[in-house]
């Protein structure tokens, strides 16, 4: 048995730095779909955060909509759940547009939208039955409205939190303990080790945090979604990943491998045998770091170092995202055109130029002798004029206009 | 040979550290098996996962050198506690001596051993603006005051999880390599009578956390397999379960008279995390008496008594440790009564 493991697919990311990313999102599901249908994947579990706003529009809607009933057209069974409320929309009350495109739009139709904790035992298409846990994304805030619980900190409320998801995955283990095929659960939150874009670990500060003891080996996998950077936390016992999301949202994702999780299952003992890491083409960014302190022609030289960076034989999907750090002088800086670089960045086959970032080394600016803070403002004017030739003529003009406006401030 | 110890046993002590976060016994509850999760720690301070100290020791001849060591940070810390299913109890802890010159927290766990048991357990820091000074000087000792909540709380919970778990303070870069090997109860799930405790509350905390029954429209998606969902035909969550089926949990979050209904005081003024009053301490020594922290009702401001909104509540028990409106912020911020 195949399983294709998604998530956070954020149907549409807002444009980064002017740049529209519908096409590139586009890709990915198509990327997807085509991988369904060629690889014969049986089983594709969606894990949270399927748009982007809780309230997405038509376009988004129905992107998502046909990309789930492609998956579902080309033989696949597909289960997918809702992520963070301030994505996903949906509230405790399940009223949200998430909820509407599985009851509108109709099941089996696009697979199974599952807003609800459940259990859900379905027959696949290789023949074998799987058994899919799933835990749609929670809020703090739906716990904290509740009287008994409106006087803890966040840390004590995500404590909570995190006790009630780990009894509701123990009740899940327990149905699907004697269930036969392959268990999976399917769920939007944070495992414990797990680590951010930002490299910083999620801790209990911040939102509700499982441990990987809660994650019982009732379960052979369990695919997780909400943390955008893909990584394994467990190999075994269960097999516990986040297969990331689709495309890199901004630069500090730069680093992030993009891409999904398949999952190889023995049709007979159900057990996990090969987990593969499937790279999508999202586009590549990239930070090119610069020193043109020393360059007598900095603007040729950065250009001259955007062309080297970008292979010249990069096709569509390799081509990046580009922005350009570089520390130059304030000098320097005059010189230094970003429209200039965006063409270069262009012409040496960037998918688009996303700005130029100086980090400048500023003139170390010398105080006029003589002026120091003891001295009331005119005296420290007196003494300014004194150390610049090119006032001197305007030194009586400078002082009655400086008057009466230091009167002013002095009052108050 | 209890299972247990034949399972530290098994585990080779020269390769692994073993983490046993529970009492030797002899018994193992039918309900429960014991699982191990390996733990690595980073030796290179830059990760994140240790601090390097020196430290003093004592030497055979009566002298004392120094060595270098590994000090676990509290984030790792916290990891080891997740790992080994240690339950904070955050409703009984928190500082419970606020003076000007003293403070001091308490914090409140427990950890489940093969039994099936809960063991609580209780630990408290204290940090003493005198001595403070004398140790550190003026400057850095008004620095260290600042954040003086914030120290006596961490301190209390890591003294908490070092206990529990038998954490060494500092360990050598040879000790800090092997990785930890952490021993943990968790539910046997091919007993009937436990799968029926672990739905009830699971049932229980999913309708906490994901609301109750809805409407027949909005409820799960139909499906071509059966579903068991959690909230359907929900249980009664006063019936008890069975006395010898081992709590998947200490009872956080379940007051007095089951889930969702409203938490009763215990005895030392804390909601009732624990049902029977505040827990023994595992050290003998006596809860303190002092007023806690959150004592204001939520919604109202502990100073003068006016409504609050929650967001204003929040903000103020995260910046000064209990609930106040604006207008005693301010004051309090600008150095009025604490």
């Amino acid at each position: 048995m195949k399983l294709l493991h998604t998530a956070d697919l954020h149907a549409f990311p807002r444009p980064l730095a002017g740049l529209d990313r519908r096409d590139e999102w586009r890709r990915c599901a198509s990327f997807i779909r085509e991988y369904v249908a060629e690889q014969g994947v049986d089983l594709v579990v969606v894990a949270g955060d399927l748009f982007d706003r809780p309230r997405p529009d038509p376009e988004e809607f129905l992107a998502v909509y046909d990309f789930l009933k492609a998956l579902a057209a080309a033989g696949a069974e597909v289960v997918a759940v809702p992520g963070t409320p301030s994505h996903d929309g949906d509230g405790p009350d399940r009223l949200g547009p998430t909820t509407l495109l599985a009851s509108i739009l109709g099941w089996p139709a696009a697979g199974r939208y599952s807003v609800d904790p459940g259990l859900l035992s379905i027959e696949l298409r290789c023949g074998s039955p799987a058994v899919v846990g799933v835990l749609p994304g929670v809020s703090r805030s739906w716990l904290a409205s509740r009287d008994e619980f409106k006087d803890l900190s966040p840390v004590a409320l995500n404590a909570e939190l995190a006790a009630r998801l780990g009894n509701v995955i123990g009740g899940l283990a327990a149905s699907a303990a004697s269930a036969p095929g392959p268990h999976i659960l399917i769920g939007h939150l944070s495992v414990d080790g797990c680590v951010a874009s930002s490299d910083e670990s999620i801790r209990m500060t911040a939102e509700p945090v499982l441990a990987l003891g809660d994650l019982p080996d009732a379960f052979g996998a369990v695919c997780l979604g909400h943390i955008h950077g893909p990584q394994i936390l467990q190999q075994r016992g269960p097999w516990v990943g986040y297969c990331g999301s689709w495309i890199r949202k901004d630069f500090s994702e730069e680093d992030d491998d993009r891409g999904f999780c398949v999952l190889g299952f023995d049709d007979r003992t159900g057990g996990l045998e090969r987990v593969e890491f499937v790279d999508l083409p999202a586009a590549r960014l990239l930070t090119v770091e610069a020193d043109v302190r020393g360059a007598t022609d900095p603007q040729q030289d950065l250009a001259n170092l955007v062309a080297s960076s970008i292979p010249t034989d990069a096709d569509d999907e390799a081509r990046p995202i580009l922005r350009v750090r570089c520390r130059a002088t304030e000098d320097q800086l005059k010189l230094l055109s970003p429209r200039a670089l965006q063409e270069a960045a262009k012409a040496a086959g960037a998918l688009h130029f996303a700005g130029l970032i100086p980090n400048i080394e500023r003139a170390t600016r010398a105080r006029a002798e003589g002026v120091t803070e003891e001295l009331s403002p005119l005296s420290a004017l007196d003494s300014y004029i004194s150390a610049s030739p090119d006032l001197q003529p305007d030194r009586e003009a400078l002082v009655e206009r400086a008057r009466p406006l230091v009167e002013e401030v002095s009052r108050g | 040979m209890g299972e247990q110890t034949a399972l530290a046993l098994r585990l080779d002590q020269d390769k692994v550290n073993v983490v046993v976060p529970t009492l030797y016994t002899e018994d193992i509850s039918p309900f429960l098996r014991l699982v191990v999760q390996e733990l690595r720690v980073n030796p290179d301070p830059v990760y994140g996962d240790v601090h390097y100290i020196e430290r003093y020791v004592k030497t055979e001849g009566g002298g004392g050198k120094q060595v270098a060591g590994f000090m676990l940070t509290a984030a790792k810390v916290s990891q080891f506690a997740a790992a080994a299913n240690l339950q904070i109890n955050y409703r009984e802890s928190g500082v419970v001596e606020d003076t000007p010159t003293r403070v001091k927290a308490v914090c409140v766990g427990a950890v489940q051993d093969a039994t099936g048991d809960w063991r609580i357990l209780q630990a408290t820091k204290a940090l003493d603006l005198e001595q403070l000074v004398k140790s550190v000087g003026e400057k850095q000792a008004q620095q260290k005051w600042l954040f003086r909540y914030e120290i006596v709380e961490t301190g209390a919970r890591l003294r908490l999880v070092r206990a529990a778990l038998g954490l060494k303070t500092a360990y050598s870069h040879d000790e800090i390599a092997k990785p930890f090997a952490i021993v943990r109860v968790t539910p046997r799930l091919d007993a009937p009578e436990m799968r029926e405790a672990m739905l009830r509350r699971a049932a229980a905390s999913s309708s906490e956390v994901f609301g109750g029954p809805r409407p027949a429209a909005l409820a799960a998606p139909a499906s071509r397999g059966p579903v068991v969902d959690l909230d359907a035909g929900q249980v009664d969550n006063g019936l008890p379960e069975s006395p010898d089926i081992p709590a998947g949990r200490p009872p956080i979050g379940d007051p007095p008279g089951g889930p969702g209904a409203a938490p009763e005081p215990s005895a030392s003024g804390g909601a009732g995390l624990f049902p029977n009053g505040s827990p023994a301490p595992a050290n003998g020594q006596a809860p303190s008496g002092a007023p806690r922290r959150a004592a204001a009702p939520a919604g109202h401001c502990s100073n003068c008594g006016v409504a609050i909104p929650a967001a204003v509540v929040e903000f103020s028990t995260r910046r000064f440790h209990r609930a106040l409106c604006r207008e005693c912020q301010a004051e309090q911020k600008a150095g009025g009564d604490s």
